[in-house]
């Protein structure tokens, strides 16, 4: 183990100002604290189900983001962060805002449009060396290594395992040039291996299983653990095939990422991280991974057999935060990191590239309550069976494994307004006619579903669905070529008595998307 | 049936259990239960404590008291592991590597066999002389049988999943072969 005495440099974490995104997960929390919305927590706690729990609770309370300084059973001084990126309840982009530099109190409408405008023009990202990178000021390599010393959360009770489930896994394409950033969670085995979580159908997965694999070759890759905001919400994106997701990252912050190369493979890993687990996935070795609670907000099984991360190398600061989340938390109407994740940061990239496919969509929003299950479209339609023409290219073009059905609404419906969808829903969308279920059965699907049995999920070695599924969507447009929006006749009192019961309900009117600028 | 996430019950939080690095107590899934759970195995366990997920060499049992050395044992069943059944297990050996199956090589060797000569032949005095022994006490009918019998007692206890997969390969085939029979195919058939 080396130790070059770096570590974290306020002026050069960014974070506190408000105008300035912040190039540190530490930075970001500066920022939370310096708003009042940040819990450091420094009695002992418990990576044992402890921290997640106290994350649980404070997502479930809307409450500030806990710290958790001080945590038991670790060798590494090592501290936990629950869900730092969970939005507030009424307006959650407000904290992705913070950490991109931007106004938290923007309305939806124009936060969607200044992320928009900044992934138009991604930024090249710099690279740094090791010694001006505070994710090197620890090294242990080979037999030092030990991830067992670390505290990586034991999350929900009955998964199958500690897990790591908020970083970036960086994996090169073995062919050309370029390198993808997403995220798939990591079950630690023992002290220098993890199974990985690995989809096929999606890039990262792909490139293994189809060419790695296929050639008997290893995949180098690296955890990086606890970047920087740009770069976290980035590996979660859509980015095309191809594209570098660190120039999207560097558009998104508004100035280049720094990037640094890895201490045993030539990857470059944000420069920002806390920890960086550096290893190889290897072809034909496969461990279990799961039970796992998961983003439905059941506990999921079987356990799958699925790729092995051998770890060489595990570089990190002084003092290392280790975030995670609470997968399960983010249903209903408490939030967690995946779901704000989701509505801030997806909803906006993918409005981008439905409008970059040549659909005039006014935007695409994962629907907040139930998270990359179902997202709500507000489009114009031009022409008949163009909604049809719209679902088609997403579930075919995209994949979309995880979105089970959209709901399109008008284009002056704001889907991050939980009112306008349901109010849309209840006056325009006819189950008899407006509900359509799309690709009979033929559709791939996420086998982390929770309707499909385990006999029809399967056990593929290329860890997809054995069966298929079929999708939906709701068109609860107004089907109104002539512009008006309320029916003539006795219809009208319906519709009427429709939003009276959605008052009673308590479905607020004002939830305050629209507030703000 | 499929239960909700949970962490720990809310009035619980912060008195979970801390302390040492290596607990006493065990969990497996049923998926890694061998058919045949008497005698010495080797089964896969995570430490209930540390959550380290190892391969142990093992005896296990239902009652306590058939053990010399047993700690708790805990075995998920069912597809989302819901459903719990207490066990106990002795560990004789902790944390043994799995030696892996080389599934070129197996497929190599079957397709040998098969396709050549399946006999097997060996030279050694002191093997000779105790299997002869065991033939003529009668124990075994023939020297092949015992030698059969005992190679295949032996990798079955320290070589269960070369057992295993050798088994799977062997239904493969034999389920192909009833295929092309079924189907009215021919082996041959160009």
């Amino acid at each position: 183990m080396t130790h070059n005495g770096r570590g974290s440099d306020p002026t050069t974490d960014g974070g506190v100002a408000d105008d300035a995104p912040a190039h540190s997960l530490r930075g970001y929390l500066r920022t939370l604290e310096a708003a009042g919305d940040l819990n450091r927590i420094g009695a002992d706690v418990s990576w044992n189900l402890e921290a997640s729990a106290i994350t649980m609770l404070a997502n479930d309370r809307d409450d500030r983001i806990p710290v958790f300084e001080s945590v038991t059973d670790s060798q590494v001084p090592a501290r936990l962060v629950g869900d730092p990126y969970r939005g507030s309840r009424r307006r959650p982009w407000d904290r992705p805002a913070r950490a991109l530099g931007l106004p938290p109190d923007l309305s939806g409408d124009a936060y969607y449009r200044r992320v928009m405008d900044r992934l138009r023009n991604p930024i090249s990202p710099t690279t740094v060396g090791a010694d001006d990178a505070a994710c090197k000021s620890v090294i242990r390599r080979g037999d030092d290594v030990d991830l067992f010393s670390l505290p990586w959360p034991y999350i929900h009770a009955a998964d199958g395992g500690r897990y790591s489930n908020l970083h970036t896994m960086v994996a090169p394409d073995p062919d050309s040039s370029w390198t993808d950033w997403s995220a798939h969670r990591a079950m630690i085995q023992d002290g220098a291996r993890a199974s990985v979580l690995l989809l096929a159908g999606e890039q990262t997965p792909n490139l293994f299983y189809y060419r790695y694999e296929r050639r008997e070759e290893p995949m180098p890759v690296a955890l990086a653990v606890g970047v920087e905001p740009a770069a976290q919400f980035t590996a979660s994106m859509w980015i095309p095939t191809g594209s570098e997701e660190a120039a999207f990252a560097g558009g998104l912050k508004g100035e280049p990422v720094e990037l640094v190369e890895c201490t045993t493979n030539d990857l470059k890993v944000p420069a920002s991280a806390e920890l960086v687990i550096e290893g190889r996935i290897l072809p034909g070795e496969r461990l279990d991974e799961g039970p796992f609670g998961d983003y439905f907000g059941y506990m999921h099984g079987p356990r799958r057999s699925m790729p092995v991360l051998r770890v060489d190398a595990v570089t990190h600061r002084e003092e290392p935060l280790i975030p995670f989340c609470v997968e399960g938390s983010g249903v209903g109407y408490s939030l967690n990191t995946t779901s704000t994740t989701e509505v801030a940061c997806i909803g906006p990239d993918a409005t981008l590239g439905l409008r970059a496919a040549g659909y005039d969509v006014e935007k695409c929003v994962p629907w907040r309550f139930t998270p990359r299950s179902v997202y709500v479209v507000s489009t114009d339609v031009p022409r008949p069976g163009y909604l049809h023409e719209l679902a088609n290219f997403i579930f075919t073009t995209w994949g979309m494994l995880h979105v089970d059905f959209f709901v399109f609404v008008d284009a002056d419906v704001d889907p991050l307004s939980t009112r306008e969808v349901l109010e849309a829903l209840a006056l325009y969308a006819d189950p008899d006619s407006d509900f359509h279920q799309f690709g009979a059965e033929t559709m791939p699907k996420v086998p982390l579903n929770i309707y499909q049995t385990p006999e029809e999920k399967g056990d593929v070695e290329t860890g997809t669905s054995k069966s298929k599924t079929a999708k939906a969507y709701i068109d609860a447009t107004s089907d109104d070529e002539s512009g008006a929006s309320e029916p003539a006749d006795g219809e009208g009192a319906l519709r009427d008595r429709a939003r009276l019961v959605l008052d009673r309900a308590g479905v607020d009117r004002n939830p305050g998307v629209m507030s703000g600028e | 049936m499929i239960t909700r996430v949970r962490t720990v019950a809310y009035e619980h939080a912060g008195r979970s259990r801390r302390g040492g690095t290596v607990s006493d107590q065990y969990i497996t899934s049923e998926d890694h239960l061998p058919a045949d759970t008497d005698g010495e195995i080797t089964l896969q366990v995570t430490d209930q404590e540390t959550k380290h997920i190892f391969t142990t060499r093992a005896r296990i049992a239902r009652d306590a008291g058939e053990l010399d050395g047993p700690d708790p044992l805990t075995i998920l069943r069912g597809p989302h592991e819901n459903r719990e059944e207490q066990w106990y297990i002795e560990i004789i050996e902790a944390d043994i590597s799995e030696p892996s199956v080389d599934e070129a090589t197996l497929e190599a060797c079957f397709e040998r066999s098969r396709e050549g000569s399946n006999v097997l032949t060996a030279r050694g005095d002191d093997v000779k002389t105790l299997v002869s022994y065991l033939v003529e006490t009668g124990e075994y009918d023939s020297v092949s049988k015992a030698v059969r019998s005992l190679l295949g007692d032996h990798l079955s206890e320290t070589r269960p999943e070369l057992v295993d997969r050798y088994v799977d390969l062997r239904t493969e085939h034999e389920r192909e072969a009833a295929e092309l029979r079924l189907g009215g195919g021919h082996d041959d058939d160009p």
